[in-house]
């Protein structure tokens, strides 16, 4: 096949339908991903820049056009940088809503903003979409720091960023497929999350009948269809690193925590009970284990690093932009001064300092796990909470306006994003300027929108809907409630800090000895946190993965862009039903 | 509001710059021209090979001994399921001794007729105790009381009298009355004692909402109240769970009202027993008896026995059409993979179609334990699958492929790669993403990112470098596959050796 008979003919880059077309697509999947992260507790929007490529091809091709892979990029950058925003703006809100109308939140005397959580009584929903909306800008402060690393990573590191190629790739590929390929895969995923989400979950609980044989392991048998469509695209390595933190967990970590009488196992011990009540020492265990993975990150790459500063330094556009991310990240602390008074005291100020240079550090982390990994994690955060809870400090305004784990701005996740939408730009070679300000453009139109689709599906489910089951939030909630009153002990436990940090070693030592260092340990870590219903869907994307990449590229292709139309298939019953939900009033 | 306008102001500015910084470049994109692709159809060869796959594992199913392997798992499997024998799964912990036999039962509905008619016993209370999820507004003149933790008790309790008053953690309130129903009692406050109250050692007096680790997590006192089971009854309408707690004489009348109670456990919520000083807590969930475990262990150890002289045939069954996959592009080193999946897919699938159904008809124990012979069988049938399959399609091992070559050649550095330059802008299975090329005066060096036109995320760098030796040019290239996935290594050397051979076939000719 010569490029004459692919490309049939050339005009001029049609913006303004690629910008509509963004922002039509993005105010879908922005629906999708504000639904699906309340509900499951993950955000799809990282993952939905694979989607949206297919989206936006459908919608051109609903309006008769024929885009190019330029218009498809554009447009889609747009559409991802609305949808991300729902990780922060209706993600939050539901979280603090949730929290605040935990009984115990109360008791500790935690006062929270009025505008941070859906209220029945009173319309703060101005002031919520206003200061969302500054959270969001705030985190921009990651896409800064982005586009001042992007060369580190990419050209120094040669980091994959397997999301950004893989959208790169959909993006080329999508304009070569007829109607009738791209059918059935999208299909399957509408048909199988549809009869999951009216005749599901299809999961089977196996932790109450394990406890008296193995006290504190927790077991859930059951597929998840979107995860699994995920998990479909995501390299083998990943999959299978995911599958073993998620095993260590819950197969012998759990165990060995009830076996130190930290876990209690009582009459109703589920999978959901089990995992609310190790909140403490889930986010400990982590803590450690992300504290030794950084350290050694860093120390293996710091020479790396040390000339990228000096590069960076050299330059005062650099300099100029680093400055503007300091004080977007200053900007944060201002504000948690504003709505706390007694943190105006000098005091706090090397906890302020701390916290600053913790977030470029867990930025520049974040990026490095995208790169490798393809998907960031909010599970190497907690780290930045533990900083504050170390300073002393009682309440919720620090941690709401500067904690990337319990709080609102997440310049990490933004930066681990941006760099994949970088990678597309370099794959597609457009210019990087132009891809970054797409994108920024895209999330400070995105920050209200889906801010007001969470308070619409509050405002229609409420917090108890078999529809809308928040449930997976409860152990966060439970254990932010804890932290921010300091009124439980054991909010973080040395023990278990020390646990984390000791498996993280013995993990690194492992696998190096085995030869299986591209499992990457950040994977592991992606696992640690999710929780064990997901195992199985997991398991079997894997051994699909191991099968198909044994049978040949061409069926491995197959499966994976499959597996993104199912992905984009499987958003759209989600939004479908919710559609459907509302219609008959919830 | 000051902040919010400040906020509002500055997200503006920032939305402004955004936009204004965007235009400005959005300028320089409008005159750029793109092209458009033509959409194709997908190639057909990718689907032959799945339809291939799945043509195998019929042949495979359709021979005796599939049908054999599958009856004899699903003999096993019921066997397992129906010899589980149930039981209720219990911790027992010491305590400190009461001299007392207890037992402490939730119902989730209110049966006194059993509790009073079937038990013979020394002593018989019953309490109130739960956690709401939609709190109860109660009002104490014109302010109102959000409670979502009631205890309700028959009796007073050591300093609680609840006979004539209730309790409530908020001091506010304290000495006020408060109205339920028609009947107004006085409200006294109530201490964090409350915490310390016990029904046995381990058990507390009031409900916790949540243990945080093996700490117990109370509703806060003043979502708290305390009075007595009458009025709690009444003001939850008798919808609640209650508890009873059990006096006996001796622990021989205790053990024989155990299986009288277990006769309702489908209204049990909470179980406890107290001996003395041994506290044993039954859960809610039946459990597989260590008998249920060990037969289904043995039965999965007979079942691999039989089913293993039948894989062997099954296998033997794939061979007979190796020659035909070949031909339609499969691979010689996927064969063994083709076989293994061959033999397991039945048996995973069997299993799926099983583990689907029997949570419809057994219990969880059942459930249980047919999953443990399923997987032993399982594992076992893939192990020795695994070692058959190995032995049939053994291959000596080829020499490793290589990813460099040397030529020398009569042509300069500037013929030689344009050459190489056309020859891989015209390859049918690669396309070129980016080709860089330099010549200077005897020396030459080009290099190409290539993109392997049939298959997603995979490709190759290729290297060549032209540089003078005596008359003639020495030609150094070098292929570095690439790929998205983890391909097999034996698919990377494929790649480099159809690079490789395309550059040097050009070159050569």
């Amino acid at each position: 096949m010569t490029s004459s008979s692919v490309y049939s003919n050339s005009r001029y880059l049609r913006i303004k339908d690629d910008v509509l077309t963004g922002l039509l697509t993005g105010l879908i999947m922005g629906f999708i991903d504000t639904y699906g992260y309340c509900v499951t507790g993950y955000t799809t929007s990282e993952i939905s820049l694979i989607i949206m490529p297919v989206i936006v091809y459908s919608f051109f091709r609903l309006l008769r056009l024929r885009p190019s892979t330029l218009d498809i990029f554009v447009a889609s950058v747009i559409a991802f940088g609305i949808s991300l925003t729902s990780a922060i703006t209706s993600g939050m809100y539901v979280t603090y809503t949730l929290l605040n109308n935990l009984p115990i939140t109360k008791k500790l005397g935690i006062e929270l903003p009025t505008w941070l959580y859906f209220s029945e009584e009173g319309n703060y929903l101005p002031q919520s979409i206003i200061n969302y909306s500054l959270m969001t800008l705030i985190s921009a402060s990651g896409i800064v720091l982005a586009y001042i690393f992007y060369r580190h990573f990419i050209d120094r590191e040669r980091l994959l960023y397997p999301i950004g190629v893989s959208s790169a790739f959909m993006i080329n590929t999508i304009t070569l497929k007829t109607v009738k390929t791209l059918l059935v895969p999208f299909l399957i995923g509408f048909i199988t999350e549809l009869a999951a989400l009216l005749w599901g979950p299809f999961t089977y609980d196996l932790t109450p009948s394990l406890q008296p044989i193995v006290p504190g392991m927790a077991l859930s048998l059951g597929i998840d269809f979107f995860m699994l469509y995920l998990a479909l695209i995501m390299p083998l390595n990943t999959s299978l690193g995911i599958c073993l933190g998620n095993a260590l967990m819950y197969l012998l970590i759990f165990p060995i925590l009830a076996f130190q009488g930290l876990l209690l196992i009582s009459a109703n011990t589920s999978m959901t009970t089990l995992v609310v009540s190790s909140t403490p020492y889930l986010s400990s265990f982590i803590v450690g284990f992300i504290l030794l993975s950084i350290m050694w990150y860093l120390l293996s790459n710091y020479r790396s690093y040390a000339k990228t500063l000096r590069i960076l330094l050299s330059y005062r556009i650099n300099r100029l932009l680093m400055m503007v991310s300091l004080a977007l990240l200053t900007l944060q602390i201002v504000t948690a001064i504003v709505y706390d008074n007694k943190l105006l005291n000098l005091v706090f100020l090397p906890i302020f300092v701390a916290t600053i240079v913790m977030q470029v550090v867990l930025t520049l982390v974040n990026m490095r796990v995208v790169g490798e990994v393809g998907l960031g994690s909010q599970a190497i955060f907690p780290i930045a909470t533990s900083l504050i809870y170390v300073s002393g400090y009682k309440g919720a305004s620090l941690y709401v306006f500067a904690d990337p784990f319990t709080g609102i701005p997440m310049p990490q996740y933004f930066a681990g994003s941006a760099m994949n939408v970088i990678k597309i730009g370099r794959v597609l070679e457009l210019d990087i300027e132009t891809v970054v300000l797409l994108l920024l453009l895209g999330i400070l139109v995105g920050a209200p929108i889906t801010l007001i689709y969470g308070h619409l599906l509050l405002a229609v489910y409420g917090l108890h809907s078999r529809y809308f089951s928040l449930v997976r939030w409860l152990p966060l909630t439970y254990w932010m409630v804890a932290l921010y009153g300091r009124a439980v002990g054991e909010v973080f436990n040395v023990s278990v800090i020390a646990m984390g940090v000791t498996v993280s070693i013995m993990l690194i030592a492992l696998l190096r000895a085995l030869r299986l260092t591209q499992i990457s340990l950040f994977a592991i870590l992606i696992g640690l946190t999710l929780i064990p219903d997901l195992f199985l869907t997991f398991l079997i994307a894997s051994l699909i993965k191991y099968v198909t990449m044994r049978l040949g590229a061409e069926i491995q292709e197959s499966l994976i862009t499959s597996s993104a139309l199912a992905l984009a298939g499987a958003g759209t019953a989600v939004i479908l039903h919710t559609l459907m939900l509302i219609s008959m009033g919830g | 509001m000051n902040e919010v306008l400040i906020n509002a102001l500055m997200y503006g500015v920032a939305l402004v710059l955004t936009t204004y910084l965007l235009l400005r470049r959005v300028k320089l994109l409008i005159g750029r021209k793109v092209r458009v692709p033509k959409p194709q159809e997908a190639p057909k060869y990718t689907y032959s090979q799945v339809i291939a796959l799945i043509k195998v594992v019929s042949i495979v199913l359709k021979t005796p001994a599939t049908a054999l392997s599958l009856s004899v798992i699903l003999i096993i499997l019921l066997i397992s399921a129906l010899s589980s024998g149930a039981v209720l799964a219990s911790k027992t912990v010491t305590i400190e001794p009461t001299g007392k036999y207890l037992i402490i039962i939730e119902l989730s509905e209110n049966l006194p007729q059993l509790i009073t008619h079937e038990l013979n016993f020394k002593e018989l209370r019953k309490m109130i105790r739960v956690v709401l999820e939609e709190p109860l507004n109660l009002r104490v003149g014109s302010e109102t009381l959000v409670i979502y933790s009631v205890l309700g008790l028959d009796t007073d309790y050591g300093p609680l009298n609840v006979s004539r008053e209730c309790y409530v953690g908020a001091k506010e309130f304290s000495s006020r009355l408060l109205k339920i129903r028609d009947k107004l009692v006085p409200i006294k406050y109530l201490g964090n004692f409350i915490y310390e109250l016990r029904i046995v050692d381990g058990v507390t007096l009031l409900k916790p909402s949540f243990f945080l680790g093996s700490k117990p997590i109370f509703v806060p006192l003043e979502n708290t109240l305390v009075t007595s089971f009458e009025l709690a009854n009444e003001l939850l309408n008798a919808s609640v769970p209650i508890t009873y707690v059990i006096e006996f004489m001796s622990s021989e009348e205790l053990n024989a009202t155990v299986p009288l109670l277990l006769k309702y456990k489908e209204y049990i919520s909470e179980f406890i027993i107290v001996h003395n000083d041994t506290l044993i807590t039954y859960f809610g969930t039946p459990i597989p008896s260590t008998e249920g475990v060990v037969t289904s262990i043995i039965s999965a150890a007979i079942a691999s026995l039989i089913i293993l002289p039948s894989t062997h045939a099954q296998i033997s069954k794939i061979k007979e059409v190796e020659e035909r996959l070949v031909i339609i592009g499969f691979p010689i080193w996927s064969l063994s993979l083709i076989a293994l999946f061959a033999v397991i897919s039945p048996l995973i699938m069997m299993g799926i179609v099983f583990f689907l159904i029997t949570p419809l008809v057994f219990e969880p124990p059942s459930v249980f334990t047919s999953l443990i012979s399923f997987v032993i069988t399982a594992l076992t049938v893939t192990a020795f699958s695994k070692i058959e399959v190995s032995k049939i399609y053994a291959q000596p091992e080829i020499t490793p492929a290589t990813h460099e070559l040397t030529l020398v050649l009569s042509e300069g550095p500037h013929e030689v790669l344009s050459k190489v330059d056309t020859l891989l802008r015209r390859d049918e299975f690669f396309d070129v993403i980016k080709i860089d090329k330099y010549c200077r005066d005897d020396e030459g060096y080009l290099y190409g990112v290539l993109r392997f036109k049939k298959a997603w995320g995979l490709g190759a760098n290729v290297e060549v470098m032209v540089s003078r030796v005596n008359d003639g040019y020495k030609v150094s290239i070098s292929v570095k596959p690439w790929s998205i996935e983890e391909i097999s290594d034996k698919y990377m050397e494929l790649i480099s050796k159809m690079v490789l051979s395309k550059v040097h076939g050009g070159l050569r000719v």
